[in-house]
């Protein structure tokens, strides 16, 4: 089946973040309850207020895409994705390649902040940021896999530069493969996404594929930023 | 003097800022650091001694506990918060000319790289021990860094980069600084440099955390 070439999405605060409990229950852990009551309110308008929800996909069908020993070519760029990300979508028939973002608004916010000299509250704000980004990325994925049951099959998890052995400097690669100014994110030479809070990645799509529950869990590269975090 | 000085320090460590503060929880109604201040200050404590045995005290705990994994991120800047609202009340009373830093540190984001959130963090665990901080910001390439060095007499450098795109241009930077014949030691953090990175560009030093490069600074140019 064949999915719609490119799509882009204006996704409103509601349906990307159901209610407040659920931004603050994913960072329940980090943040003691007093702080959590005294700030999370304002900063929670705020996030809404400031945020401008984009995502969106260019899908690439099977004749577009080719996966071989550790690298996946799509159309004439060959991305080196290494083994941890080809064990993920080795058995892929077409691929999304999505970005999203929640705009530089928010960003102006955080930097107000901190240059005020009130870290505390910008510290809020960009875990809050963070998280609505990541929010935004598992709603532009979940779009992608109704699309995909709809036709027998089934999607990968979401792999993105940077993450899993895969260098960060693709992002140039990836986003030659896109519209120019797409979602309204643009790429600097040091392949940082500007807005900062956006998300750039790839989803496969094939009948043998499926999506791991844990993925830093099975993933063996150590030095990973997103395990050193944790 | 020395139980409003110690109370002080608690104060700044928790965050305290004054006694309608609901933060933290279990000091509800007991003075902050503002009741204190003025309590000290009327006992005419100087502010110097104030500053030195009560807020410095209060923030090193702070820095201790982060590095030992007993606070996190919040309660840093929450403690910052305090320690900033104290700094402005003493403002009024108070040249900080008078006050003897430890030193100047240059901190700098690497060209190419906008996130700033991880240089903040070790500026205010250097200031609120008593380190001067000069912050270039984000983006920051060799020449303004040679500058700054220049321009100052700064003791120390820190770079952060949070890209593994933009760390290389931490090599540079060190290069440009030892063939310009500055020779202050440059520390590096960030999430993905490690101290083999370090090593492998002739940094300095390394450190995963603000507090690692404070103990640094303190045990060797202090």
């Amino acid at each position: 089946m064949n999915f719609e070439k490119i799509k882009t999405y204006n996704f409103e605060f509601e349906q990307v973040i159901p209610n407040k409990d659920y931004i603050e229950n994913l960072l329940l852990k980090e943040f003691p309850s007093e702080i959590k009551s005294e700030y999370f309110p304002n900063m929670f308008s705020l996030l809404k207020q400031k945020s401008q929800i984009k995502a969106g996909y260019v899908w690439f069908n099977p004749n577009e895409v080719k996966v071989s020993y550790n690298v996946i070519k799509v159309k004439d760029k060959i991305f080196d994705i290494g083994k941890i990300i080809l064990r993920g979508i080795k058995e892929t028939e077409s691929l999304f390649i999505i970005t999203c973002t929640i705009g530089e608004k928010v960003e102006k916010s955080i930097w107000k902040f901190f240059n005020d000299g009130n870290s505390l509250e910008g510290y809020i704000l960009d875990k809050m940021a963070s998280e609505l980004v990541e929010l935004t990325a598992d709603s532009l994925q979940s779009i992608i896999e109704r699309q995909a049951i709809v036709s027998g099959q089934s999607i990968s998890n979401r792999y993105s530069p940077g993450y899993c052995g895969w260098a960060v400097s693709e992002q140039q690669k990836l986003f030659s493969l896109l519209p120019e100014n797409f979602c309204g994110i643009k790429l600097t030479p040091s392949s940082l996404m500007i807005p900062i809070k956006s998300i750039s990645g790839i989803i496969a799509v094939g009948k043998n594929i499926t999506k791991k529950e844990y993925e830093c869990e099975i993933c063996d590269d150590n030095f990973c930023y997103k395990k050193r975090v944790q | 003097m020395i139980d409003l000085l110690d109370q002080l320090a608690i104060c700044v460590e928790k965050g305290k800022i004054n006694s309608q503060s609901k933060i933290p929880a279990d000091m509800t109604g007991k003075d902050g650091v503002e009741e204190l201040l003025d309590k000290l200050l009327q006992i005419n404590i100087p502010p110097k001694t104030i500053i030195e045995s009560g807020l410095l005290k209060g923030m090193a705990a702070v820095g201790e506990k982060f590095r030992d994994g007993k606070i996190f991120i919040p309660n840093v800047l929450f403690s910052a918060k305090a320690m900033n609202h104290a700094m402005e009340i003493l403002k009024k009373e108070f040249l900080f000319d008078q006050l003897q830093f430890k030193g100047k540190v240059i901190l700098a984001t690497v060209k190419g790289d906008l996130h700033n959130i991880g240089k903040n963090l070790v500026r205010l665990i250097l200031e609120g021990n008593g380190w001067q901080v000069i912050d270039l910001g984000v983006d920051v390439d060799s020449e303004k860094i040679i500058q700054k060095v220049k321009e100052t007499d700064a003791k120390a450098i820190g770079l952060s980069a949070l890209l593994t795109t933009t760390m290389i241009n931490m090599k540079s930077i060190i290069e440009d600084l030892r063939n310009t014949g500055i020779t202050l030691p440059v520390a590096i953090g960030g999430a993905p440099v490690s101290q083999k990175f370090a090593e492998e560009i002739n940094a300095d030093f390394y450190s995963p955390d603000p507090a690692g490069f404070l103990d640094y600074l303190n045990k060797n140019l202090n």
